[in-house]
């Protein structure tokens, strides 16, 4: 039963850290394109007072 | 209509994932009755068995990424192999832990270097060696191309590893199904085991998707960073 218990355990284990590390990912690119979308904002903005 | 079809593919897809992965569960330890000579032991094989299927389906989907983008030099091709190989590999990884975890009741050791277990391993060092490529290789398009090569030439490991227990004597199982006089599953086994397949068959699928989503997150990013960067310079 040892061995059915630790093979679970590490089988879920690895999925989740992989769900993990995949949605934090995810999130810091989301985060960045958000920071360069703003960015990109207000280059135009200030670009269309300018002109 | 492309509202309802992204519903289907994501919320639809990641319930029935949850559902199928909640019944496969019951199945593995309620259902399926105890087998007579190895015990609870033989349990790792409902998901020891599917996470082989799963990583020769997605180093198949390497394989036909890296025919397509090397035919059409379109990335999206190149994406869906990375996607897919590290997908493979991770349940790669989850067959050589759970395969020795099972080894060594049924065997008295973890390890033996026999050609099935041998073959696996080699697969699971090429596919590492494709992801390490991609982190190591130059732009876009070369580094796409470098790791078709590899996808394809590395496929042809995995008819290897499946002929592997016909071809040569080895301490591996025979397969349980279509594997000849003596062998098959008694109803509810066969059942618990085609459910746990059809599930990591939807789990593969549903990462494959999320997977691909961040690729494609990553490619926007780069296309804002350099619009950025020609309005700061």
């Amino acid at each position: 039963m040892d061995f059915l218990f630790w093979a679970y355990t590490i089988v879920w284990i690895l999925l989740f850290g992989y769900f993990i590390r995949l949605a934090s990912r995810q999130n810091k690119l989301l985060k960045e394109v958000r920071q360069l979308q703003n960015r990109l904002d207000e280059i135009e903005k200030q670009n269309s007072d300018n002109s | 209509m492309s509202g309802i079809k992204h519903i289907i593919n994501h919320y639809v897809i990641s319930a029935l994932t949850f559902i199928l992965m909640s019944s496969s569960l019951y199945a593995i330890f309620l259902y399926a009755p105890r087998e007579k000579t190895m015990g609870d032991v033989q349990r790792i094989f409902y998901f020891h068995v599917p996470s082989a299927w799963v990583a020769g389906l997605a180093f198949l989907v390497v394989f036909i990424g890296s025919i397509m983008f090397l035919l059409k030099k379109d990335l999206y091709w190149d994406r869906l192999a990375y996607a897919s190989a590290e997908i493979g590999v991770i349940f790669c990884t989850m067959v050589l832990i759970t395969g020795p975890l099972w080894a060594k009741p049924a065997w008295g050791i973890y390890w033996p270097w026999d050609a099935r277990i041998t073959s696996f391993l080699i697969l699971w060092l090429i596919y590492l060696g494709y992801l390490m490529l991609r982190e190591f290789s130059g732009d876009d398009f070369k580094r796409a191309s470098l790791s078709a090569v590899v996808g394809i030439i590395g496929f042809l490991n995995v008819p290897v590893v499946y002929f592997s227990i016909r071809i040569w004597r080895t301490l591996h199982p025979q397969p349980v199904l279509g594997g000849g006089e003596g062998s098959g599953l008694n109803p509810e086994m066969k059942f618990t085991f085609f459910l746990s397949l059809i599930t990591f068959t939807f789990l593969y699928y549903m990462i494959v998707r999320y997977r691909l989503k961040a690729a494609e997150t990553e490619e926007n990013l780069l296309i804002l960073r350099k619009r950025v960067q020609s309005f700061e310079v």
